[in-house]
């Protein structure tokens, strides 16, 4: 176990090392000038100049690529162009906010989805299960910004329940702030997870043990709890791991639509401003980020099937 | 170890390295916007975020709101006359030959956050900063006729200058100017945009990213009472969400662009409306160097085959002020009576093959991915089919738009340009053939006249002159035809009904010290 977390972990290196790589190119690659950004639209070509030697814009790509990876081997991320601050701890600033959607939004898909789709699996068929369906099918459909505009008409200015700006000053816990915008992204994931589990409990129930264990007499609940949706569990894991993935850096529609603070928003307004150092820096964190949870979801394999071993 | 306990204690110390990064503060700016003890909190809702508060490199429109009420300029231009007069200098003095300017400082007048009081050495440094290209200020480019600035006393300040600049006390009346504490500077080097101190109506609290940023009152400001004990600028993204949450009562103010909104909250009592027509115009640039448009025909056909009437009046609802040359009639030296060019596809047409193009052709046009662009440029595309003109329209993000059309890849292309009270400097970029790209004169104007003319504007302050000069610079442009102008856009707000004495400006400035709350 311990010699393959190591392994995975030296593995991440090459990885991340790639991804730099094709986040430093494409940056540098595509038209646009950071001096500009800095100097605005009355600046003379003398001082873009000066800029761009101040910055090193001006050295060979390769030479600016091994200084910025030397940076990043002695943790000098840099400094954002548009607020001068050190960008490091403009992202850690974000981190909290974004995990913290992330996670409020799997835990309602989870509780959401598996629960629909053992239901709509068990009773296959029936009207309860093409109801199911049905509603999941809209969940995959909707786009995840107008689910959050009608939470927002709906809980916030129908019934006042929560806040229409969803950035509370406490990241975590913060109960009141996360609902809306957890149930915009969870709810469509929900329906996904729940059309996922639907199907694998589906496949499961037809298989030899659960026939067993049902003609020993244990009794239903059981059945499916111990052995059918362990076994159902792995590519629901797999689809959960992704996503968070997904979620770390492409929140941005939702952090958007609520106005909330998170790195996904703050890659795509770097990008635009081509802040170079805030967009690799970014990059960087949600690299690693979305590696830890891959590690994470393969070290969960084993715990739901004991025929995986480390 | 027991594998499940390890897969549990790994992810734990996952999480915890991670929350480990979270700032802890456990004051809370939404239970500030409330207010505590019936304090009066006004809240403002921006489209971005805040990046920067350094006045002298602040680059968006966002921050610059936030600067204005933040600083103090030497001179001071009203919001509701648009009057100059004194700000930090009570009263000025101009040599004869407009080139010493002697300013005589209020006494008394202190930074915010007990930073001492403002004195002549600051306003000194303030200016030297911006011109120090190692501040890489944004705007250092308009003090550059500065020669020296001297301090005879602790309350003189002498602006000696290497050229007339008709510019200068226009300059001095902006937030960037805005005088800043140079002992504040000194003590917190590039920290000080994170903690500005300046002297202006409101101090710089606190901000947290994408959640608020907090002025609260100065209770010294040497204008005179500020009416509003709290201002929380809030950032809000999405123009739905804004929306929302300005009819819920959970914002004040909001800068309102979708002209149905507009109409529903005219109609309402609960809200109220203030518009201003801005110092901005917005065009269709047209690259003179490129085939077939260095022929003037071309060009003037171009013009008439444009409905410009059926798009203010249709899609644009009305929200702009029609341009008739690049300066809008609330600035300096505004001249109406240039040549028109009055929708008439057939003359177009009659243009068009008189230059050798019976059949029309087909062309390129670029513009930048913002809605304001995107449905002026669709009903040109459409006016120009009509005529014959055919183009695919190419809409791309901004920098990569600015950089295609600086290399002369599109001969059209549709952005905008904001400007101050006096048109110098805009009309010396747009149209002097020294600026001509990687400048900003994007449609590579050339006319010695032209040229002429704006170096005499840069050297004379005589009214009369100038305002001579600049009729003649926008007649000969309405007869060279390098742009098609198309509106002046109106800076339009809406406030809840408890806000009293909001003025929308030309600068969008966003200025609240003379704004009340009643309960």
């Amino acid at each position: 176990m311990v010699s393959y977390i190591t392994k995975r972990l030296l593995l991440m290196i090459p990885t991340v090392l790639g991804a730099l790589t094709i986040v430093f190119f494409a940056m540098h690659l595509v038209p646009g000038d950071p001096a500009i950004t800095i100097l605005g639209e009355y600046a003379t070509e003398e001082d873009i100049e000066n800029l761009h030697e101040q910055m090193g814009l001006n050295r060979p790509l390769g030479v600016q690529y091994l200084t910025f990876l030397g940076d990043y081997m002695t943790g000098d991320f840099g400094e954002s162009i548009r607020s001068g601050r050190d960008v490091l701890s403009e992202i850690m600033i974000r981190v909290p906010y974004t995990l913290e959607l992330a996670v409020a939004s799997i835990i309602i898909a989870i509780f959401i989805g598996v629960p629909i789709g053992i239901l709509a699996a068990l009773k296959r068929n029936s009207l309860l299960d093409y109801l199911l369906t049905t509603i999941s099918i809209i969940g995959v459909a909707a786009p995840s910004f107008w689910i959050g505009l009608i939470l927002i008409i709906f809980f916030s200015i129908q019934l006042g329940w929560f806040p229409i700006i969803s950035t509370g000053e406490n990241t975590l816990f913060n109960v009141e702030y996360i609902v809306l915008p957890a149930l915009s992204i969870g709810l469509a994931m929900a329906a996904l997870i729940a059309r996922l589990t639907r199907s694998n409990t589906l496949e499961v129930l037809g298989e030899d043990y659960v026939r067993t264990a049902r003609a020993k007499g244990v009794n239903e609940s059981k059945v499916v709890l111990k052995h059918v949706l362990k076994n159902a569990a792995i590519p629901i894991i797999t689809i959960i791991g992704l996503y968070m993935g997904h979620l770390i850096g492409g929140a941005v529609i939702i952090e958007t639509v609520f106005g909330r603070a998170g790195i996904g928003k703050y890659l795509i307004d770097s990008i635009y401003a081509r802040d170079y150092p805030a967009v690799q820096a970014t990059a960087f964190i949600v690299v690693v980020v979305f590696l830890f949870i891959n590690l994470i979801v393969d070290l969960l394999y084993s715990l739901f099937n004991p025929k995986i071993r480390y | 170890m027991n594998k499940r306990y390890s897969i549990f204690i790994f992810t734990f110390l996952l999480i915890l390295l991670l929350v480990g990064c979270q700032e802890l503060d456990d004051t809370t700016l939404q239970s500030d916007a409330e207010g505590t003890s019936g304090e009066k909190v006004i809240s403002v809702a921006q489209t971005y975020d805040i990046e920067n508060l350094d006045p002298a490199i602040i680059n968006s429109v966002t921050d610059g709101q936030v600067a204005w009420n933040l600083y103090d300029s030497l001179l001071f231009r009203h919001i509701e006359t648009g009057e100059l007069t004194g700000g930090l200098a009570k009263e000025y003095e101009v040599s004869d030959d407009g080139l010493l300017y002697t300013f005589q400082l209020h006494e008394g007048v202190q930074f915010h956050k007990g930073y001492g009081e403002m004195t002549a050495e600051d306003v000194k440094f303030t200016l030297e900063r911006i011109i120090d290209p190692e501040t890489k200020a944004r705007n250092r480019q308009f003090l550059e006729p500065i020669k020296e600035i001297r301090t005879p006393d602790k309350y003189t300040v002498e602006i000696e200058l290497k050229r007339i600049d008709p510019m200068l006390l226009d300059n001095l009346a902006q937030y960037w100017t805005g005088i800043i504490s140079k002992k504040a500077v000194e003590e917190k080097g590039e920290k000080f945009n994170q903690d500005p101190i300046g002297t202006g109506p409101f101090v710089f609290e606190k901000w947290k990213p994408q959640t608020a940023t907090m002025l609260v009152k100065n209770e010294d400001w040497y204008r005179g009472e500020v009416k509003v004990d709290k201002v929380r600028f809030v950032p809000i993204p999405e123009p739905s969400t804004m929306y929302l949450s300005f009819e819920n009562g959970d914002i004040d103010i909001i800068q309102v662009s979708d002209p149905q909104r507009l109409a529903q909250y005219e109609d309402s009592e609960k809200f109220e409306i203030k518009r201003e027509p801005g110092y901005i115009v917005r065009f269709i640039g047209i690259n003179a160097e490129i085939e077939p448009f260095n022929d003037p025909n071309i060009r003037k056909a171009i013009l008439y085959g444009f409905n410009r009437k059926a798009l203010l009046e249709n899609s644009l609802k009305n929200l702009s002020v029609p341009a008739v040359g690049p300066i809008p009639p609330n600035v300096e030296g505004y001249e109406k009576d240039v040549t028109a060019y009055p929708y008439n596809p057939e003359k177009a047409k009659e243009l068009l093959a008189e230059a050798g193009y019976p059949d029309g052709f087909t062309t390129k046009m670029a513009i930048p991915n913002i809605d304001r662009f995107i449905t002026p440029a669709t009903v040109f595309q459409a006016n120009m089919k009509e005529i014959g003109v055919n183009f695919e329209l190419e809409i791309m993000e901004t920098s990569t738009y600015l950089e295609k059309v600086r290399e002369g890849a599109f001969p059209l292309f549709s952005h905008s340009k904001g400007q101050t009270a006096v048109p110098d400097l805009v009309l010396n970029s747009l149209f002097h053939s020294d600026n001509h790209a990687p400048g900003d004169n994007l449609t590579m104007y050339s006319n010695e006249d032209v040229d002429q003319w704006l170096e005499e504007l840069g050297t004379v302050t005589d009214q009369e002159k100038r305002t001579s000069l600049l009729s003649n610079i926008q007649k000969q442009i309405a007869e060279d035809v390098p742009y098609l102008f198309i509106d002046h856009e109106e800076y339009i707000f809406a406030t809840s009904q408890r806000v009293k004495g909001f003025i929308a400006t030309p600068q969008r400035s966003l200025q609240l010290y003379t704004v009340e709350i009643s309960n």
